[in-house]
C-alpha cells in the first residue's frame, strides 16, 4: 500500500478550541464584571438610602423628644396629676432636667436610648466627653465598641445647647461585612449565570455555521455537486459564505468533470486501435512461418489495455447500480478474478469465499476488484488474503496486504483519483494512481463504500462494503403471481 | 462459421477478415446499420457481432430493429466499460452477449463459439414454470411473486435449457456451450448451479435425466 511522508505532517500539531468555548468564556467575564460592577453600585446605593432612612427617623425622633422635654420643663409641676407626681418621685427623684430627660426617654421603644443635652459652659448632662455631631445632622459614636452608637443632635436652647438621642444598632457594623459579600454573590452570579447563558447562546449563534458545515460535508470529492449547499440560509454572513462555497465548488465540479470527459474521450478514443494492436500480436503469435513477437511487447500492450479499461470505468457516470443492475455472486466473481491473476500472483493469494449475491454491473465489479487485487500485490511482496463475507446486509471483501504500510499523512488522499504517494513514485512502483479511485468510484455507484485502513505498521487492509442483493420494484406490465396472471 | 462483422473502424474491419479460418469461417463485414441490412437481407449468419457506436446509427437499436423482424441470430455486442446503462439496454433489446473492448482475439472467438453452439433463439420476454416468472431478456426471476437473484452463470444455463423448450438437454452440450470445455471442475460448477437454481426457484423446475441431462418444466 502506498506510503510517503508529506510535507504537511512535519507541522507542529494544532489543538483546535470550540468557538463556543472562547464566546462563552468572554461572555462570563464580561458577565462576572457586569455582575461586581452592579452588585457594587446597588450595594452602595442600597446602604446609602438604609442608612439616610434611618437618620432621618431618628433625627425626627430626636427633634419630638426635644419639644416634648421644653414643654416638660415649661409646665408647673402641679399641671401633673398627684399619682403621675408620685411617680415620677418614686422612680427617678427630684424633678431635674436629668431626670425629665431619662423619664421621657424610658417612653420610647428604641434600642439602648440615651438622651442627653450638652453644653460646654451650662448643665451639660452627657457622661461622655467626646463632641456630639453637628447640630441637624447623625453621626456614629463608637466610644464602647460592644454597642456601636448612632446619635443625631438638635438645638436644644439660645445659648448653643443640643440635644443628642442616641440609640444602639447593633447590624451597622457588620454591613461592610454583607456589602462584601453582595458582591462577590453578584460576581459569582454573573460568572455562572453568565457563562451558562452565553454557553448556550453561543450554541444558538453557531448553529447555522453547524449546518452548513454538515452541508460541506455532503458534498461528494469525486463528484462535488452544489445541490448539497441548498437552500439559502437566513442569516446574510453564512449566506454570503455559502455563495462564496457554491461558486468554488461549482468551479471545481466543471474541472473536474473536464478532466473526466478528457479522460474517458481519450480512453474511447485508443479502444480501437489498442483491440487491433492486441489482435495483430495474437495474429503474429499464430504465425508459425515468422518468429514469435516479443514477450515485452504483449506485456505493454496488456499494461496499456488494463489502463484503458481503467479509465473507462472511472468515466462511468454514477448510476444507481444497486437497484438496475443483475445479481452477481460476488463470491464467484472474486474467484474468477483471482483465475485471472498469473500463477506466480496466484501463488501469493490467500482466499476464502462464500456465496453472497449482489445486485449491479458485473463488468464494472469486476474491473474494481482485478484493481484490489492487483493494488494489494503490487504494494506487499508477502501473501495477500483475500476474504468474502456477509451479514446479510452489506456484502464486504477484504483485501488484507503486509507491505509498507499506510501513511496517515496519506490516508485522505488514496482515493483521489491520479494520487500517487511519494514511496510509490520515488520507489518506481508502477502505476497511474487510478486504481483505489477506481474502486470508490465503482464501490460508490453501486450504493456502497471502499476504505482502506492500517491494521498495523505493516498490515493494510481494503474493505470494499456492499449493499446484498435485494428485491427490486417489480416493472409494470408484469404479472409474477400466477393467480393474478391466470385471472388476466 | 459463417459471421457478420458490423464496425465502422476500417481496421477492426480488416482484423475480423483476417483472425478467422478462411477454410472454416466465412467473415462478411459491414461498416453501418445501412450495410448491416442489405448483408443480413441476402443471409442471415450464425453470429452477428454489432459494435453500439456506429456512424449511422446505434447497435442497440439496430439490435432491436432485428428481434423485432423476428431475427433470431445470436447477437454479441462490442460495448465499453463505462456504457453500463447500454448494457442494459443491449440486454433489453435483444443481445444475447457482450464483449468490451478492447478485448482479445481469443475472447473474441470464445464468445463468438459458445453463441455458435447455442444456435438461434430469441429470449423470450416472460416464461411461466409453475409459480416461477422467468425474464429472461431483463435477466429477472420471481417466484410466487417475490424476486428471486439469478447470476450470470445460472442464466447461462437456464438459456441453454429454456432455448430447449422442455426438452433434454445433453450435460457435455451444456458444458462445451457454458464453460467450453468438459472437465471436471466444469461438471463441478455445473453441478452447483444446477442446486442453486432448484434452491432458488424450487426443486422442481429442472429436471435431471442420471447419466444424460437435464430438461427445464415448462407449463403445458
Amino acid at each position: 500500500m502506498p506510503s510517503v511522508s508529506t510535507p504537511e505532517a512535519a507541522a507542529p500539531p494544532l489543538h483546535p478550541t470550540p468557538m463556543i468555548r472562547r464566546v462563552a468564556w468572554a461572555a462570563a467575564l464580561a458577565a462576572a464584571l457586569g455582575g461586581t460592577i452592579s452588585a457594587m453600585v446597588s450595594g452602595l446605593a442600597a446602604a446609602g438610602a438604609i442608612t439616610a432612612a434611618e437618620d432621618a427617623a431618628l433625627l425626627r425622633a430626636t427633634r419630638d423628644f426635644a419639644d416634648e422635654i421644653h414643654e416638660e420643663l415649661l409646665e408647673a409641676p402641679e399641671d401633673d396629676s398627684p399619682d403621675e407626681r408620685a411617680h415620677f418621685a418614686r422612680h427617678h427623684g427630684p424633678r431635674t432636667l436629668q431626670n425629665l430627660l431619662v423619664h421621657e426617654a424610658e417612653q420610647i421603644d428604641l434600642p439602648g436610648i440615651q438622651a442627653t443635652v450638652r453644653t460646654p459652659h451650662k448643665h451639660d448632662t452627657s457622661p461622655s466627653r467626646s463632641l456630639p455631631p453637628p447640630v441637624g445632622s447623625c453621626a456614629d459614636n463608637a466610644s464602647d465598641p460592644r454597642f456601636p452608637r448612632r446619635e443625631c443632635a438638635v438645638a436644644f436652647d439660645a445659648e448653643g445647647a443640643v440635644l443628642v438621642l442616641s440609640v444602639i444598632q447593633p447590624h451597622r457594623p457588620h454591613r461592610p461585612f454583607w456589602f462584601a459579600m453582595a458582591i462577590l454573590s453578584g460576581t459569582l452570579s454573573g460568572v455562572l449565570v453568565g457563562g451558562w447563558a452565553s454557553f448556550v447562546g453561543a450554541r444558538w449563534v453557531v448553529r447555522p455555521i453547524d449546518a452548513l458545515r454538515e452541508r460541506l460535508d455532503g458534498i461528494h470529492t469525486a463528484m462535488p455537486s452544489v445541490e448539497a449547499l441548498d437552500p439559502p440560509l437566513p442569516e446574510v454572513e453564512l449566506e454570503e459564505l455559502r455563495l462564496a462555497v457554491v461558486s468554488l465548488v461549482a468551479r471545481l465540479g466543471a474541472a473536474l468533470d473536464t478532466a473526466r470527459t478528457f479522460a474517458s474521450h481519450a480512453a474511447h478514443a485508443l479502444r480501437t486501435p489498442l483491440t487491433s494492436l492486441s489482435a495483430e500480436i495474437d495474429l503474429w503469435a499464430q504465425d508459425v512461418e515468422r518468429p514469435p513477437p516479443p514477450q515485452r511487447l504483449r506485456q505493454q500492450v496488456d499494461t496499456l489495455i488494463a489502463l484503458v479499461h481503467r479509465l473507462l470505468a472511472l468515466g462511468t457516470a454514477e448510476a444507481d447500480l444497486a437497484s438496475t443492475g443483475v445479481a452477481i455472486d460476488l463470491g464467484e466473481l472474486v474467484m474468477d478474478t483471482v483465475a485471472q491473476r498469473s500463477a506466480t500472483q496466484r501463488a501469493r493469494l490467500d482466499v476464502s469465499t462464500q456465496e453472497v449475491t449482489v445486485r449491479g454491473d458485473e463488468h464494472l465489479l469486476a474491473i474494481m476488484l482485478a484493481n484490489g487485487l492487483d493494488n494489494a500485490l503490487k504494494f506487499s511482496t508477502g501473501s495477500v488474503h483475500v476474504h468474502v463475507h456477509t451479514d446479510h446486509t452489506h456484502a464486504r471483501v477484504d483485501v488484507v496486504d503486509h507491505g509498507p504500510g499506510l501513511d496517515p499523512a496519506d490516508a485522505a488522499h488514496v482515493f483521489e483519483p491520479f494520487f500517487r504517494s511519494r514511496t510509490a513514485r520515488s520507489s518506481n512502483t508502477p502505476g497511474h494512481g487510478i486504481g483505489l479511485a477506481l474502486i470508490r468510484h465503482v464501490a460508490d455507484a453501486h450504493g456502497g463504500h471502499a476504505d482502506l485502513e492500517r491494521l498495523d505498521d505493516d498490515t493494510t487492509r481494503l474493505r470494499i462494503t456492499l449493499p446484498c442483493w435485494r428485491p427490486a420494484p417489480i416493472p409494470s406490465g408484469i404479472h409474477t403471481n400466477p393467480e393474478t396472471a391466470r385471472a388476466t | 462459421m459463417r459471421l457478420l462483422f458490423v464496425d465502422d473502424a476500417p481496421e477492426m474491419r480488416a482484423l475480423a477478415q483476417r483472425a478467422f479460418d478462411p477454410t472454416h469461417d466465412t467473415v462478411r463485414v459491414a461498416a453501418s446499420c445501412a450495410e448491416a441490412r442489405v448483408a443480413l437481407r441476402d443471409e442471415l449468419p450464425e453470429v452477428l457481432i454489432l459494435d453500439v457506436a456506429l456512424a449511422d446509427g446505434n447497435g442497440v437499436v439496430l439490435c432491436q430493429e432485428l428481434r423485432g423482424r423476428d431475427i433470431d441470430v445470436p447477437i454479441l455486442l462490442l460495448t465499453a466499460h463505462g456504457d453500463v446503462g447500454q448494457r442494459v439496454a443491449g440486454l433489453d433489446a435483444g443481445a444475447d452477449d457482450f464483449l468490451t473492448k478492447p478485448f482479445a482475439m481469443a475472447e473474441l472467438r470464445a464468445r463468438i463459439r459458445a453463441l455458435a453452439r447455442r444456435g438461434p433463439w430469441t429470449r423470450p420476454s416472460l416464461l411461466r414454470v409453475g409459480d416461477v416468472a422467468l425474464d429472461a431478456s431483463a435477466r429477472r426471476a420471481w417466484r410466487g411473486g417475490d424476486e428471486v437473484p439469478v447470476t450470470r452463470r445460472e442464466w447461462a444455463v437456464l438459456d441453454l435449457l429454456l432455448a430447449r423448450r422442455g426438452d433434454l438437454v445433453r450435460r457435455e452440450h451444456i458444458l462445451e456451450a457454458a464453460w467450453g470445455e468438459d472437465t471436471a471442475s466444469a461438471r463441478a460448477s455445473l453441478d452447483t448451479i444446477l442446486s442453486r437454481l432448484r434452491r432458488k426457484l424450487g426443486s422442481d423446475v429442472v429436471e435431471t435425466v442420471r447419466g444424460q441431462g437435464h430438461a427445464i418444466r415448462l407449463d403445458p
